[in-house]
């Protein structure tokens, strides 16, 4: 697996999404999931991999016989069989049962910082965009450095100046993820401020931040969702690369990118240690994609006409 | 005319912009008695929202009111901050958009978007905001108001929603009304109906300024009417005058251009020509480019609003020679 090649395909989706723009109209949540069966079946297999991942993650005591950190010699480096359905690495550990226990990582580090990102980038994206002036070419100055700045190295920084941790990668995934949240709510911020409504709640004498929250926030929204779904995989894969790198989680935790990195040296004679938790980072990752995609479609009127 | 609801008086908005100084309203003044409509008409781009939203202190950078003043009920609006018109928007003066299909929030219920305002401007409970939301939406003709308070803008015909934006705009009981180009996006009939609201809103009270190009509109409503071109008002009279004894070359090119079922002419009549670039206006008279019975003095010297009759003023060199003789 090569995480960075991998990023760059989560990179170019955003960019397709910085350009359309997104939904004029409100619809209700159970609309939107009907309309995604419709015409994006591959979304609705997506959102059932993805809940199938949630499930596994939270039921995966229940789920293996194994413990995770259980050393076992006697069944080092085991081919998969029935016993071990992905096999053993070379403690003898299963690793489908770190590949489980894994995701709860692998999960969490990819939603809680998107998710913080997310609601700290609109918030700040919301500002700038209604502002304008002064206040909005510095908050943009500052998003374009940080987007122009290596994640990695700053990621390394971060680790090599805080230590390692789940809290040191969430907090450089918050420092870089913002950013490119902020600059597409900034757009459409800006692209709303113009529209009649808001011009009329300021005619009503609605006041600066109300008109933030009740008329531009929840027309963000559909924009933001999309986004969301579509960030995720990209933290996901932060995650991976930097717990290969050996500046995230910390072993005997279980991470996907930790359980890559030490698969690694037993690629030629047990190549089962990678390829397990490979494909589920691949699975995971296709299948917000897809999901993102969709839900985009669904989202949004421009794209719904062609 | 005993007091007025609104009083401009030689009022100046400009636009700053990298070309120079955009010069959208000059030496504006009109009044407005309690109750009455007034109607403001001309071509795009003459300054009649420029107006609108020089009353409601909408000018968005890089414009800005230079000079003149804008009384309501005696209350300078030049002079206040923000905060203050937010107070007074909604409250004293609203406006009506002329495009009811985009004016109202996607993503708010309709009701809770009229109740909005009341929630804002008076501190009352919400179940009487609501109160206060039904009864003005059915006072302005929406059938079914429970059903209709709880439905989103995409559910609602454009003739409902303009309704909406007069029922948000009027649920406060504003001094003025000031109406936008309202019936623009709308076909005859719900035109009809509109007009008919607004005429009812003017008798129980409600000053009104109407912005329209549709002479059509102004004549079944107001009361008087100012002639607007490239941001000068060129003529105002009272509504019989204007369409009886219409003075000014552009308020006479106005009115031949509306086509008429008797007309004899197979071509309708237009006014050649485009409204000036506001940035580069001529140095006499703005309309003497496009004027036929421009003369030598109209190209050098800007004519001045002179009275010709009661409540009548013309800004025309032609108008004051004969006015003299």
């Amino acid at each position: 697996m090569n995480p960075s090649e991998n990023m760059n395909v989560v990179s170019v989706a955003e960019g397709e999404l910085g350009l359309s723009s997104p939904a004029a109209t409100f619809e209700e949540p159970a609309s939107v999931l009907r309309r995604l069966a419709k015409d994006h079946k591959i979304s609705i297999v997506s959102a059932i991999i993805i809940v199938l991942f949630v499930l596994g993650a939270i039921f995966a005591p229940v789920l293996t016989p194994y413990e995770y950190d259980s050393i076992n010699l006697s069944d080092r480096l085991a081919a998969p069989s029935l016993a071990h359905l992905f096999g053993t690495d070379e403690g003898g550990r299963d690793i489908l049962t770190r590949m489980l226990y894994g995701s709860r990582v692998s999960l969490v580090i990819g939603i809680v910082p998107t998710l913080l990102s997310v609601v700290v980038g609109t918030f700040i994206g919301m500002v700038a965009g209604y502002h304008g002036g002064k206040v909005d070419t510095v908050i943009m100055r500052v998003a374009d450095i940080v987007m122009s700045f290596p994640t990695m190295l700053l990621a390394m920084v971060v680790m090599y100046t805080l230590g390692g941790g789940t809290a040191n990668v969430f907090l450089t995934m918050v420092l870089v993820g913002w950013a490119a949240i902020a600059r597409v709510v900034r757009a459409e911020t800006l692209k709303l401020k113009e529209s009649e409504y808001v011009e009329a709640a300021r005619i009503i004498g609605v006041r600066q931040a109300r008109v933030i929250l009740r008329h531009i926030l929840p027309n963000c929204l559909p924009t933001v969702i999309v986004l969301f779904t579509l960030e995720i995989p990209s933290s996901i894969l932060t995650e991976s690369s930097l717990s290969f790198l050996g500046m995230g989680v910390q072993p005997p935790s279980a991470s996907w990118g930790l359980m890559v990195s030490a698969g690694r040296e037993f690629l030629y004679h047990a190549p089962w240690l990678c390829f397990a938790p490979c494909l589920a980072i691949m699975a995971i990752v296709l299948a917000f994609n897809y999901l993102g995609d969709g839900l985009r479609d669904v989202l949004d009127p421009h794209l719904q006409s062609q | 005319m005993t007091q007025s609801t609104l009083e401009v008086s030689h009022l100046y908005t400009s636009f700053f912009s990298e070309r120079g100084e955009i010069k959208a309203v000059q030496d504006v003044s009109m009044r407005i008695g309690k109750g009455q409509v007034v109607g403001v008409v001309g071509e795009s781009g003459c300054g009649k929202s420029m107006v609108a939203r020089s009353i409601m202190g909408l000018i968005k950078k890089p414009g800005k009111i230079v000079s003149g003043s804008i009384l309501l009920d005696g209350q300078e609006l030049t002079s206040l901050g923000e905060n203050e018109l937010c107070k007074i928007r909604g409250k004293d003066v609203s406006m009506v958009f002329q495009e009811p299909m985009t004016s109202l929030n996607p993503t708010m219920r309709v009701g809770l978007q009229v109740q909005e305002v009341v929630s804002i401007h008076e501190n009352v409970s919400k179940e009487e905001a609501r109160q206060r939301t039904l009864a003005i939406l059915s006072a302005v003709g929406i059938p079914e108001v429970k059903e209709r308070y709880n439905a989103y803008p995409h559910e609602l015909s454009g003739g409902l929603r303009q309704r909406v934006m007069i029922a948000m705009a009027m649920v406060m009981r504003p001094r003025l009304l000031i109406a936008d180009e309202p019936t623009t996006a709308l076909d005859a009939t719900v035109e009809a109906q509109i007009i008919a609201l607004l005429r009812q809103l003017a008798d129980n009270g409600t000053s009104v300024l109407i912005i329209s190009h549709n002479l059509g509109v102004i004549a079944q409503l107001a009361d008087h009417v100012y002639v607007m071109y490239a941001g000068h008002v060129v003529e105002s009279a009272s509504v019989f005058e204007l369409f009886d004894n219409p003075l000014h070359p552009y308020t006479l090119g106005l009115l031949r251009a509306v086509s008429s079922l008797r007309s004899q002419s197979k071509v309708l009549q237009t006014i050649p020509g485009i409204v000036p670039n506001l940035a580069h206006l001529p140095v006499g008279c703005s309309f003497a480019p496009r004027c036929d019975k421009c003369m030598a003095r109209c190209t050098s010297t800007q004519p001045e609003l002179v009275a010709v009759g009661s409540g009548h003023e013309v800004r025309c060199h032609l108008t004051k020679r004969v006015d003299a003789q």
